[in-house]
């Protein structure tokens, strides 16, 4: 059975009064283990499906299924096996607290010592720096920190958005590699949301395409890459700039 | 020999950002300039462009065109800059006045440093020149109303409006996306055409596309330079092969 299953969804927002439809049609499930990349132009809508996996935002039409149960009857549960990791960890990790009680957010609780120092060992953060602050780190050891938050509560599910495109190259590879090697350790589920597709083939098995508002494309990275079905994947495969 | 920079070093407090880092720039030569974030490729080109803040100490030597920069007087600078040469920023969200029309702000661009005043047809024919569709309504709206891609176009053409000899670009398409990045690089590979030009970036893929040069630089220093193809291909420093790697997504 999928983890999590988008069924015929479509989100609609307002915009300038008006209603404006998001993304439609969307059918999407995840199995556990499950690798997924989500690419997509800006505005295309591959946030908005993120933001539904993880019941941030209830689809206008179409259900969200949680091991085949609805959302509404699946919340808390699909709380407690999803997790996220935000693209900016300036924005997501709070000024104010301390390293150890930000990675303690998804507990409830405070982390007991030997939690933290398994989880910042995992993402080869040196335990001492729970007591930090923010500031006190670097951009790479900040979303390793995040990265860290996401896996503290023991999630099935990891959804990443953009989560190394704000960090220099060589601090991008250091963190892409944490990702792919606790991902694969802890056997989790991984949705990546991203623009860059050298990143999408490093870490996911396969990818998912999103233009305007719609999936066009969704198979085995490999196959997909080789053989693009969609002008706009063709693009994005075009634009990529590999040495 | 357009631009000449000699044991330049750049000091902030007890901190050494740039150490007697020397290159030149032809006439018509486009040089890239690769490093991790803190490598000091940013604060040489904000030293070449004036704009470093007043607590910076800077020695060596920067010449454009024969004219020393170190130690000009703002003033001064400011008749080069945007005129002479100019500069592309990555955001250009921070760059362009939020409250002001992009046209209006093209048309200031040249009226600073021109007694011709940006006539509307000269501004359209510059949107046009970047790629702009549809330049009548781009000259029209404010920043915050475009797209990325737009607004990184616009602010090309601000920065060529004046023909300048030199462009300094850094990292000016790090926040776009893919497709967006390669089109960008098209326009400016076109309008740096007979110019020269510094282009700044971590991104080695990105550099290739648009500087047949490069130097490396790691903690303030040159640790390599030569012809791009030729650095990724036989990396001479440990340092740049890890920044070949990560190009090539290598974990």
């Amino acid at each position: 059975m999928s983890l999590i299953e988008i069924r015929d969804g479509e989100v609609t927002y307002r915009r300038r009064g008006k209603p404006f439809v998001a993304v439609s049609d969307v059918n999407l499930a995840i199995s556990p283990g499950d690798r997924v990349g989500i690419v997509g132009r800006s505005g295309s809508g591959k946030t908005t499906i993120a933001r539904m996996l993880l019941g941030l935002v209830a689809p206008s039409r179409g259900e969200v299924l949680f091991r085949g149960a609805p959302l509404s009857e699946a919340r808390d549960e699909l709380r407690r096996s999803v997790s996220l990791v935000y693209q900016d960890p300036n924005a997501s990790l709070d000024p104010r607290m301390r390293v150890g009680a930000i990675i303690s957010e998804p507990l409830h609780r405070q982390a007991t010592d030997d939690e933290l120092r398994s989880v910042l060992g995992a993402v080869g953060l040196d335990p001492a720096l729970a007591r930090r602050f923010p500031h006190q780190l670097s951009g790479g050891q900040r979303q390793r920190v995040a990265i860290a938050r996401g896996l503290v509560a023991d999630p099935e599910l990891l959804v990443a958005d953009e989560p190394v495109s704000a960090l220099d190259v060589l601090v991008r590879a250091q963190v892409l590699r944490v990702l792919r090697d606790e991902v694969a350790t802890r056997k989790l589920a991984l949705v990546m949301i991203s623009h860059d597709l050298v990143i999408v083939r490093q870490l996911c098995t396969r990818v998912v395409v999103v233009d305007q508002g719609r999936i066009v494309e969704d198979g085995d990275v490999a196959q997909v890459f080789e053989n693009p079905s969609h002008p706009y994947t063709r693009q994005l495969i075009d634009a990529t700039l590999t040495l | 020999m357009k631009l000449v920079v000699d044991e330049l070093s750049v000091r902030f407090g007890d901190t050494l950002a740039v150490d007697k880092v020397s290159f030149a720039v032809g006439e018509t030569e486009r040089l890239g300039i690769i490093g991790a974030s803190g490598s000091g490729k940013s604060v040489t080109s904000l030293a070449i462009a004036g704009l470093l803040s007043e607590t910076a100490r800077v020695s060596g030597s920067i010449k454009f065109d024969g004219q020393e920069l170190v130690g000009l007087r703002e003033r001064d600078y400011r008749r080069l800059r945007g005129n002479r040469f100019s500069m592309i920023f990555q955001e250009p969200m921070t760059a362009l006045d939020p409250t002001m029309r992009v046209g209006l702000q093209i048309a200031e661009a040249i009226a600073l440093h021109d007694r011709r005043t940006g006539k509307r047809l000269t501004v359209e024919e510059e949107l046009q020149r970047v790629g702009i569709t549809d330049p009548g309504r781009v000259a029209d709206s404010f920043p915050h109303q475009l797209s990325g891609g737009q607004r990184q176009r616009a602010m090309i053409a601000m920065a060529i409006v004046n023909k300048p000899d030199l462009v300094i670009c850094d990292e000016p398409t790090t926040a776009l996306d893919m497709v967006v990045q390669r089109n960008i690089l098209h326009v400016l590979d076109d309008v740096l055409t007979d110019r020269a030009a510094l282009f700044i970036s971590h991104d080695l893929g990105v550099v290739r596309e648009v500087c047949p040069r490069v130097i490396v630089m790691q903690e303030g220093h040159i640790v390599e330079e030569g012809p791009i193809d030729a650095v990724i291909a036989a990396p001479a420093h440990d340092y740049t092969a890890r920044l070949v790697a990560a190009a090539r997504g290598e974990l």
